[in-house]
This record gives C-alpha cells, sequence and structure tokens, in this order.
C-alpha cells in the first residue's frame, strides 16, 4: 500500500512537471490574440479599468489599432516604466491623477503630445510643458452619514475638519495618491505651518479611523463607522451603484466655493518617449479627448467629467461648469512629493 | 516604531502559531478526537485562503478589527497551519514508545506531553515557526486592510507614495537583516535539538491515542471556533457576496481564461521550484559541510522579502539584459519559482532526510550509476515530498497578487489580478467569484498537503516494515 | 587466490582515526567473518571496501585490481561487490521481483535468473510482494538474492541478522552460509557476535582499535588466541596464573600440558594459562584438586556454567567450569577442581603485574 501510494506520487509528481515544463517552454497564452498583420501598441492603465476597457474597444474599432492593456495602480505603473526607463514595452500611459505624469515627465521618459491633441482640452487642465493631456476631472467633496453628522452642521471649509468636534467622527485615508492635492492646496492657501497644524489635528481626530484608500473610507462613512471624510466625489457615486440606493446610507456635500479642500483633479494621458509606435500612440491620446472618446466617459458609470471636445456629463453630477474649485494649477500640484514630505513629516506616512 | 511593530507582531503571532498549530497537531494525532480526519483538513484549510481576502472579510464583518491586535488575530488564524502541517508529520512519525518509557517512569500525561512529545517535535516546531515569522516580514495586502504598519508596509508607501524605489530598497535590507536574524534563531534553538527517529530497529507501532474524557467538550469547541474565525469569516464574506451579486459596472473577463492562466502559470512555477529544490535539498542534506548549509539557509532569505521587491528586480534585471523576456509567461512563471523556492525547499529536504542514505548506497553497489540511482531510488523516495513541494507553490502562486500584477504578461488576467480589479473598484460582488474560484483552486493541493503530511509513513516504517 | 587484500588501511572521521592499519586477505569462495565489539570500525571496514567511503591511506585490491590507493578511488558501482546492509534495505517503492533484479541489464532480467535466485534463497513464488508485507528475515533473504543477482566476485554483508530473532538468526544465517557456498561467492561477513563468526565462517577476523588483532580458521581462534584479551573476548574463559616452562605449566588446578604448537621460555617463568571452562572438571570434596566454593551457576540448558571461589587463597578470581546437562551443584558446596590440558600460556611482562587480560608475550614457536 505504502509503496504503491508512493509510486502514485511519483507519477503524479511526474506528470506535474512533464505539464508545467511543456507549458514553459510553449509560451503560455499570450493574451488576446495579436492579430499580426496591425499595429499593436501598450497601454499602461493606471485608470479605472471599467473605464479604459470601454474606451479601448471603441478606439480599437474605429482604427484597426489593437491595443494591449496593462491595468495596475498608477503609482506602482509609473515606478515600473520609472524603472523599465527607454526600455518601456509600453507606448502609453493613462493614470487616474497628474502626478504620475508629471513624476515621469521629470524623468524625461515624456514625449510631446500632439498639439492638435493638447488643444481639444482647456489648457489649465493639461501639462504646461503639453507632454500629457488631461482626459477627465472629479473634485473633492466631503462624504458624510447623515445618522452620525446632520447635513445642517457640516463644515464648509476644509479647514474647520482641525476643530476637535470632529474627533472621533473624522476618517481619513492620507496614503490615497487623492489626499496629496488637498495638502498642497492647504500649504499654498494658508502656509507650511498652517498646514502642518491642520495635519495634525485631523491625524488627533481621525486616530485609528485612519484607511488604505477612498473606496474603503466611502464605505466606512456609509456603514456609519465614522461619520465623515473628504473623497473624490466619484468615489461615492461608484458606491451608490455597487451597494444600490436602499444600502447608501452616507451623502455627499460640497465645500464653500474656492475652498482649499474644494480641489479639481485631473485624469490625464501621455505618449512614451521611447515608442516605436508613436503615430498610433499619438492616435489612442488623441481618441481619448475626442468628441467619441469624451462621450464614452460622459456616458460611463465612472462619473468623472469629460475634459476635452466640449463634451458634458451624461450623468447626474453637478454640473462642471459651476464646480467652484480652488484655483490650484497642475503644475502647482505637480509630483505631489512637496505633499509627501509636509505627510511625512507629521507621521501620517 | 516599525521596527517595534515588526518586532512585536512577528513575535507574539510566531507564538501563538506555534501554541495553537502544535496544540492541534497534538490533540489530532494523539487523542481520541472524534471527526479527526474531516478536522485534519479544516485546520489545514486556511492556508489556501489569501491573506487580502482574510483581512477584506475581517474587516467588512468587525471593522473593529485592526491595528495591532486585528493583524495578531488574522495573521494567527492564517498562519497556524504552517505550524501545525510539519508538527503533525513529526508527531505521527516519532516513536511512540517514548511517550511510554516516559508514562511507565511515572510522568503524568501533562509532564510526559511537555517533556516528550513537545522535545520530539522540537524541530518540526521550529521549522513551522520559521516559515510563520518571514511570512509575517514578507506580509502586506493584510496589513494594509488591517492599518497596521510594518517595514513591509513601509516599503510599499515609499514606493507608491513617495516614488522612492531607493528608499524602498533600503527597507527591503532591513528586512532581510530580520530575516537573518530569525534564522539564526531558529539555528541556534535547533541546535541541540534531539533527534525524534527510531532507535531501534522495529516496526512503528501506531501511537496509543489519549481518551478526551471531560476535555472532549471543550476541545471540540475550540476546534469549532478556531475553523469558525478562520475559515467561517473569510468563506462567509464571500459567500454574503456572491449572494448580494455583482451589480458590477465592470466589464466581465471570462473567469475560465483566468482560471486557466492562473492554474497553468502556478502548475510551471510549481514545478520549476520543485526541481530546483531537489538538488540544493540533496547537497543539504547529504554533504552536510558549512557551506552548504549556508547555501541552503540563504535562500530562506528570500522569504522575508516582499513580493514587490522581488518583482521590482526582475523588472530591473530581464528589462537590462533580457528584455526578450520581459513580461513574459516564462519571466513570472521564474519570479514566481524565486518568491517560493523556500518553500519548495522545506518540503524537499525533509523528505530528503527522510530517505535513508543507505538505500542509494545499495543502489550504487548493484552497478547503478549516480545519475541512475538518483532516477531508480532517490526520486521514487523523495516522491511524496517534491508532491507537497509541488502543492505548497502552486498554492503560494495561485494566491499572490503584487508579483503578478507587476510581472503578469500585458492583457491577460489572473484571478488575483482580475480580483484586485474589481475589489479596487468596490465591484465586491463582482469580484467574490473570483475569490471563491482562487480559495477553490488552492484548496486542492491544500487537502493533498494535509493528507501527506498526515499520512507521510515514519523513516523506519518505510526502510523496515 | 586471494580474491580481496587489504593493506595498511587507515580511515578517520574529523580527525578521530578509526581503522589504523588493517591487513587482510580474503581467499577465492571463502567465507570471512570480520568480529570485533561494537564501535570497533568492523562497519567502516565495510563501507570502505563498498566503495562508499574513500580510504586515508593503505590499499584495497579486488583480485589483481587496485579499486582504492587513496588517491584513487574506483566508484563502487564499478567495483562489482554486493552489499547487504544491516537491515536489508530493500527498496520500499520495489516488488521483490524488480528489488533483486535492481542491478541487472534489460537482457539479464528476461533470462528465468531472478526466479532462480529467489529459489536459492527460499522464496518461491514472493516476485510480487512488497517489502513492507515480508518479515524480517525474509527481507533479508531478498536482500542477498539481490546482492548475488550481479555474480559479484565479493559479497559484504553488514551484520545482516542482527535484527532478527534468536530462532530465526540460526536457521537463517545456516541458510545464507549454505546460499553463499553454493554460489561460489567470496563474502565478508561483519559481526559482533563471537558464535555466529565461529560457526559460520571459514576464516574469523577479529578488528581491535582499528588492527586485526588475528585472523585464523575458527577453531585454531578459539583454542589458541593470539592474547589473553582475545582469549576473553571470543568465549568464557579462565585466565589463571601459572609457572610457564618449556612444555608444560604449573597451576593451582594442577599441572597442564602446553599445545604441542606452543613452546615455553626455556627458564620456568610466571605467567598467565588459559583455560576454557569445558577444559575443567568438577568434583565432590576430598577428591584431589583445588578445594573451592560454589558461589553460583547459570543454567543454559544444555549445559550450565558454575562459578567456582578456590578456598586457599582466598581474593583470586572465580573459576569458570562448564557442566554438560546442567549442574546439580548446591550454592556454598565445596567442591574440588582439576583442569585437563593442552593449554595456551603466556608470560608475565612483569612478574607482579596485573592478572589478565593484561596482554601478555605470546610464547607460541614460529610456526615455520
Amino acid at each position: 500500500m505504502r509503496a504503491s501510494r508512493s509510486r502514485g506520487a511519483a507519477a503524479l509528481t511526474g506528470a506535474a512537471l512533464v505539464v508545467a515544463s511543456v507549458a514553459v517552454a510553449v509560451p503560455i497564452g499570450a493574451g488576446p490574440a495579436a492579430a499580426s498583420s496591425s499595429t499593436t501598441i501598450t497601454l499602461y492603465n493606471g485608470q479605472h479599468e471599467q473605464t479604459t476597457d470601454t474606451l479601448v474597444s471603441a478606439f480599437e474599432r474605429q482604427t484597426g489599432i489593437t491595443v494591449k492593456v496593462r491595468s495596475d495602480d498608477e503609482d506602482v505603473l509609473a515606478n515600473q516604466v520609472a524603472e523599465e526607463g527607454s526600455n518601456t514595452p509600453a507606448d502609453v500611459i493613462y493614470t487616474e491623477n497628474s502626478a504620475p505624469l508629471e513624476f515621469l515627465q521629470e524623468k524625461g521618459l515624456l514625449g510631446p503630445v500632439a498639439r492638435s491633441t493638447l488643444a481639444a482640452v482647456p489648457s489649465q487642465y493639461n501639462s504646461p510643458r503639453g507632454d500629457w493631456v488631461g482626459v477627465s476631472a472629479r473634485v473633492s467633496v466631503l462624504v458624510y452619514n447623515p445618522g452620525i453628522v446632520p447635513a445642517s452642521r457640516l463644515p464648509t471649509s476644509i479647514m474647520d475638519l482641525a476643530s476637535p468636534k470632529w474627533r472621533g467622527k473624522l476618517g481619513i485615508a492620507p496614503g490615497e495618491t487623492d489626499f496629496q492635492p488637498l495638502v498642497t492646496s492647504i500649504e499654498r492657501s494658508r502656509g507650511h505651518a498652517a498646514a502642518v497644524r491642520w495635519l495634525q489635528a485631523i491625524k488627533a481626530n481621525a486616530a485609528s479611523h485612519t484607511y488604505p484608500d477612498n473606496e474603503t473610507l466611502t464605505a466606512m462613512v456609509n456603514q456609519g463607522q465614522v461619520g465623515l471624510g473628504v473623497i473624490n466625489q466619484y468615489y461615492w457615486y461608484r458606491s451608490v451603484d455597487e451597494n444600490g440606493k436602499a444600502s447608501t446610507h452616507s451623502a455627499i456635500a460640497y465645500f464653500a466655493p474656492r475652498d482649499p479642500g474644494y480641489v479639481l483633479d485631473v485624469s490625464g494621458a501621455a505618449v512614451l518617449r521611447s515608442t516605436t509606435q508613436r503615430a498610433a500612440a499619438q492616435r489612442l491620446v488623441a481618441f481619448l479627448v475626442s468628441a467619441a472618446g469624451e462621450q464614452i466617459l460622459a456616458h460611463s458609470k465612472s462619473y468623472e467629467y469629460p475634459l476635452g471636445s466640449g463634451v458634458s456629463t451624461a450623468q447626474a453630477l453637478r454640473p462642471f461648469d459651476t464646480l467652484q474649485p480652488t484655483p490650484l494649477t497642475v503644475s502647482q500640484i505637480g509630483d505631489g512629493q512637496g505633499a509627501v514630505a509636509l505627510l511625512r513629516e507629521v507621521q501620517l506616512l | 516604531m516599525l521596527l517595534w511593530n515588526t518586532v512585536r507582531l512577528a513575535v507574539t503571532v510566531t507564538l501563538l502559531c506555534a501554541v495553537i498549530g502544535t496544540l492541534t497537531a497534538w490533540c489530532i494525532e494523539r487523542t481520541e478526537l472524534p471527526a479527526r480526519s474531516i478536522l485534519a483538513v479544516l485546520v489545514v484549510l486556511p492556508v489556501a485562503i489569501p491573506d487580502f481576502i482574510v483581512g477584506y472579510g475581517w474587516v467588512s464583518v468587525a471593522p473593529s478589527v485592526h491595528g495591532f491586535p486585528g493583524a495578531v488575530l488574522v495573521m494567527t488564524l492564517a498562519l497556524y497551519p504552517l505550524v501545525y502541517l510539519p508538527v503533525a508529520a513529526s508527531l505521527r512519525g516519532a516513536d511512540p514508545a517514548h511517550e511510554e518509557i516516559a508514562r511507565s517512569l511515572g510522568w503524568g500525561r501533562l509532564r510526559t506531553f511537555w517533556g516528550v512529545s513537545l522535545r520530539q517535535a522540537r524541530t518540526a516546531i521550529l521549522g513551522g515557526c520559521l516559515l510563520v515569522a518571514l511570512a509575517l516580514l514578507a506580509e502586506y495586502g493584510a496589513f494594509e486592510i488591517l492599518r497596521f504598519q510594518t517595514f513591509t508596509t513601509e516599503i510599499f508607501t515609499e514606493f507608491q507614495v513617495g516614488f522612492d524605489a531607493p528608499a524602498a530598497c533600503a527597507l527591503s535590507l532591513v528586512l532581510v537583516a530580520l530575516g537573518l536574524v530569525v534564522l539564526l534563531a531558529e539555528t541556534g534553538a535547533g541546535r541541540g535539538g534531539v533527534r525524534t527517529s527510531r532507535t531501534g530497529p522495529q516496526v512503528a507501532r501506531l501511537p496509543r491515542r489519549a481518551p478526551l474524557g471531560r476535555a472532549l467538550l471543550p476541545t471540540l469547541a475550540g476546534f469549532l471556533v478556531l475553523c469558525g474565525l478562520a475559515l467561517g469569516v473569510p468563506i462567509g464574506t464571500l459567500v454574503y457576496w456572491m449572494a448580494r451579486g455583482g451589480s458590477t459596472t465592470l466589464p466581465g473577463t471570462s473567469i475560465v481564461s483566468a482560471a486557466l492562466h492562473t492554474a497553468l502559470y502556478s502548475a510551471a512555477a510549481a514545478a520549476l521550484a520543485t526541481v530546483l529544490a531537489l538538488p540544493v535539498a540533496l547537497v543539504a542534506v547529504r554533504h552536510r559541510r558549512p557551506t552548504t548549509v549556508l547555501l541552503e539557509r540563504s535562500t530562506y532569505v528570500v522569504q522575508a522579502l516582499p513580493g514587490l521587491v522581488i518583482a521590482l528586480a526582475f523588472v530591473f534585471f530581464s528589462v537590462r539584459y533580457l528584455p526578450f523576456l520581459y513580461q513574459s509567461p516564462e519571466l513570472l512563471v521564474l519570479a514566481y519559482a524565486v518568491l517560493f523556492f523556500p518553500l519548495a525547499l522545506v518540503a524537499v529536504r525533509a523528505s530528503v532526510a527522510r530517505a535513508p542514505s543507505g538505500l542509494e548506497e545499495v543502489g550504487r553497489s548493484l552497478g547503478r550509476r549516480p545519475l541512475g540511482v538518483l532516477w531508480r531510488v532517490t526520486l521514487p523516495l523523495v516522491a511524496p515530498g517534491l508532491a507537497a513541494a509541488f502543492c505548497l507553490v502552486f498554492l503560494s502562486a495561485v494566491t499572490e497578487l503584487t508579483a503578478t500584477l507587476i510581472l503578469v504578461p500585458t492583457g491577460v488576467h489572473t484571478l488575483a489580478t482580475q480580483f484586485w480589479a474589481y475589489e479596487t473598484n468596490l465591484s465586491y460582488g463582482a469580484a467574490a467569484p473570483y475569490a471563491a474560484v482562487i480559495v477553490g483552486i488552492a484548496a486542492v493541493p491544500s487537502v493533498v498537503l494535509g493528507r501527506w503530511f498526515d499520512r507521510m509513513p515514519s523513516p523506519a516504517a518505510v526502510v523496515v516494515s | 587466490m586471494t580474491s580481496l587484500t587489504v593493506t595498511d588501511l587507515h580511515k578517520g572521521f574529523a580527525s578521530q582515526p578509526v581503522l589504523r592499519g588493517i591487513d587482510l586477505d580474503v581467499a577465492d569462495g571463502s567465507l570471512t567473518a570480520i568480529l570485533g565489539p561494537s564501535g570497533s570500525g568492523k562497519t567502516t571496514l565495510l563501507r570502505v571496501l563498498a566503495g562508499f567511503d574513500g580510504a586515508d591511506r593503505g590499499t584495497v585490491r579486488l583480485g589483481d585490481l587496485v579499486v582504492d590507493d587513496a588517491r584513487h578511488r574506483t566508484p563502487p558501482e564499478r567495483r562489482h561487490i554486493g552489499y547487504v546492509p544491516q537491515e536489508g534495505a530493500l527498496f520500499p517503492h520495489l516488488r521483490v521481483a524488480d528489488n533483486v533484479a535492481f542491478g541487472l541489464n534489460r537482457r539479464q532480467r528476461r533470462s528465468a535468473n531472478v526466479r532462480d535466485l529467489l529459489d536459492m534463497v527460499g522464496l518461491t513464488g514472493f516476485e510480487r510482494r512488497y517489502p513492507h508485507q515480508l518479515s524480517g528475515g525474509q527481507q533479508q533473504r531478498v536482500a542477498l538474492a539481490r546482492a548475488l543477482a550481479i555474480r559479484p566476485a565479493l559479497v559484504l554483508l553488514d551484520e545482516p541478522f542482527a535484527s532478527l530473532d534468536v530462532g530465526l538468526r540460526a536457521s537463517l544465517r545456516t541458510d545464507v552460509a549454505r546460499v553463499l557456498r553454493d554460489a561460489g561467492t567470496t563474502a565478508l561477513l561483519v559481526t559482533h557476535d563471537q558464535d555466529e563468526a565461529l560457526s559460520l565462517a571459514d576464516r574469523v577476523a577479529v578488528v581491535r582499535g582499528g588492527r586485526i588483532a588475528q585472523c585464523a580458521a575458527p577453531r585454531e581462534l578459539y583454542e589458541r588466541p593470539a592474547d589473553a584479551e582475545l582469549a576473553s573476548f571470543l568465549g568464557a574463559a579462565n585466565l589463571v596464573d601459572g609457572v610457564v616452562a618449556a612444555h608444560a605449566v604449573q597451576t593451582p588446578l594442577g599441572e597442564l600440558a602446553l599445545r604441542s604448537d606452543c613452546l615455553g621460555p626455556p627458564q620456568p617463568s610466571p605467567g598467565v594459562v588459559l583455560v576454557r571452562p569445558e577444559q575443567v572438571e568438577i568434583g565432590s570434596a576430598g577428591h584431589p584438586g583445588l578445594a573451592g566454593r560454589v558461589t553460583g551457576c547459570e543454567y543454559h540448558g544444555h549445559d550450565a556454567i558454575v562459578t567456582v571461589e578456590a578456598t586457599e587463597p582466598a581474593g583470586r578470581s572465580p573459576i569458570l567450569v562448564r557442566v554438560a546437562g546442567g549442574g546439580h551443584w548446591a550454592d556454598q558446596e565445596a567442591v574440588t577442581l582439576v583442569a585437563h590440558g593442552p593449554v595456551v600460556a603466556w608470560t608475565r611482562r612483569e612478574a607482579d603485574g596485573p592478572v589478565a587480560p593484561e596482554p601478555g608475550r605470546p610464547v607460541e614457536q614460529p610456526a615455520t
């Protein structure tokens, strides 16, 4: 018995080894079949996948160019491109925030975006150096649980969150890339010392309600674990989609006009300097900000504001032209390292 | 602060895992516990559940689970099988005669357990603790969800928010140093460990099982609580989300294709790691010298490094020197094999150590060359260990996420990357089936593993009986 | 013709010498036993001969072929030496027939070889069993058949019967000796059991302190050991003080003739005499001889060993007497002892030195 079992195990192992080595020897199904006749480009995608996938299929249908999509967190992708340098397989990178694009631009890894593409988007949403183009935007808001914090008692400025009355009621996600523009904005409008004081105060107020990302923060407010927090508005709309109206126990509120907490975040795309498929890559970026591309964004459940070709969102969002965000430029937001240094200073990172 | 967090967590969880793993192993191997065979499978299953699923399950069930206590709870429940498996195997292989002699010399049951059974299992307990401690050093996903900061989470922060790869790598060096400390501690504690093998030529008798008596109900209750916490919470969460249904806005990707890719990559990696582990184990066991011991131990350090760091090293290396391999399936498989090599080595090494070298000598004397003996004698003898190594690496690769995201071929989805895509978009309902398939695929080798460790014939039984 | 020649073989582990100059010749077709206490280096010797370990110094020759001269070592698989380890060490994953055929190539395996070998060791019809389905003795028989299958020039057996119970051991070792002789194979058997060595082997080599203390036919070894320590090691022995003369020894047990192949010193001098218990006769008190008192009796069934303490002078070591059919001697009974020659004796290096077993100088005449 024992011997036969060990023989069985040997056969099993042997078979597994054979299967596996064959699998290694023969390149394992390398994803969606790439038609060799047509052009193929690679997109590093840090944007939410649902948005990107719809955009890419429309682009492929329109142009016949095949796009291989690689999705990961935008910061991991940016680091990966930095590591890959000029050998990167990526032709286009598309991120949720402007900071990773600024980071890659400083490293000299981005090539210029076609002028006609840049012209489709109001210039304040593009890279001042023309290395990347803004595709969509969203805005920071308060998410709150009316069962804990009634709408009438909500703060109108992000600076008020430093008040001790929010102790135990405030949740934060300081590790989230969306958090850095808020810090930058506060530092620019109120100065370094005030920004440090504010960070220390909200750190004390949040205490253990410190979450890894905005998704978790949104869910926690919805569950009533905390009373309120600052997120980008689209997280809340998506959580309503996911949980259904019946399970939604939270709401969002906007800060006062031009409050430092009222920040517009821009999602953008760029062509890598090292691409060998420059024309196709430029076509993809151009498509993202074209009327066709922006219409897809406008109708998608990503709940972002389209920036290009004059397209407006089709979703029931507060209209883009009525937003009154703080006047913070993308180059002021930069690659976010100033904000990171501040966050480190108060040990929130 | 980071160091303190990392060290106290490693110490606390390792000790708890040692206690829980050893107690469960002793109850299953040495007492008249009812439904032992079912319990033996259930207590092993938690290794099949990825840490990010365990962490997520807990946070969604009990949001108050966080910080240090939360990390201790979740990691203990996720990692104790790493102690259970080797200890159960060693208790099964150890000679019950020693325990009987102790009892006959007037030692009580507790004193016998403490003084004899535990001593026999010492090497196995230490080996399990080593794996637990190293896994804790490298853990990321669960801690991020549980909001607990360690060196590894800090590495991720440096890397992701700070875009600071050099700082991340410097921190990794601290992890390597901690890993070395753990290894030294294990080596030091292991020295002077008693050999548990049978000394006489007699055939091993099956150990007499201790009746539990009045302790039966509390023991059973303990097992129920353990399984409930370690399996019930994460699986319950998955079932809940699946029942809620996926009202997701995400495009559907074929779960079958993702599962196939996952299984294929993981199986290839498992085979590769196993094949690579065999010569290292053979050299380490059969030619024991300071240099070979160093070679063997040094491979364990990899286990203390987070997948992210190793994946980036692969990016750096392959992009510069092997560009044609970059983001190829082969490179991902190789990365998995390197990441989980220590696991393969542990299993293969145990098997090689059990295979009597005398058999190989007899093979030589009968006119077979070393390679022939390796093929016809050694391999069949260590086959169960190879199967175990294959299973361990396979299930680890199936549940791996960070290295997969970085190295997976562009355009290919595995179960883990797909789960991640949905999970980061709050589409828990859509993510749940992928998690369920991950657990399902990983459960198969876990059960095989459990049975292997459970039934592994003791060394003397192979030779004599 | 000599099958195996070992010359000045040294082997140590971690600077701890184990073999310190082994010299050994094994004649073709003979069965030689290597006898020695545990830890004397017997197994080390066997492992060097088999080629599992290399010699530190010295040479090992198989026939005319040097297989190890401490510089070059023929690997085990090219020595053609059969090896039967302590517990058989059958391959647990192979059936009996596959175990036996392990060393054979495909063509050899097809011939009826395996069945013949199994017939020879008395295991006809066991081909399809697995090792764990066999008893200990059966496993040893398979191991022997496996070693013989390759028609080895030499078979090494490492304590092959040590793990078996007494009855099985006796029958199996006779069988093994018969099989080996039938096959005409030269064999080297390592054992720590004197009975086994003396009853089975053509020659017995006693290992002591890493050297061969004596190598001789069993009868010669037992009756004429090279020194007092060997005498005690090979069986129950009385080492009695006496005065050694040219052809006889004067002892408290009477005057005993020296063996004809031994020659005492020209001048009578003090020495030690080996008197085996079966050479001593016990009688009731009053008979002529050494007066003493029974202090113990070890009963063996077919015979018994009676311990007698001499009355005068007190303090002398007790004398062992073998009594056929069991002793009817009561404890403390007064008896007299008489011994019968011929015996072996050694002169003392120093007259007042300790009594045996301090190794004395052999007084044997050169055989030539």
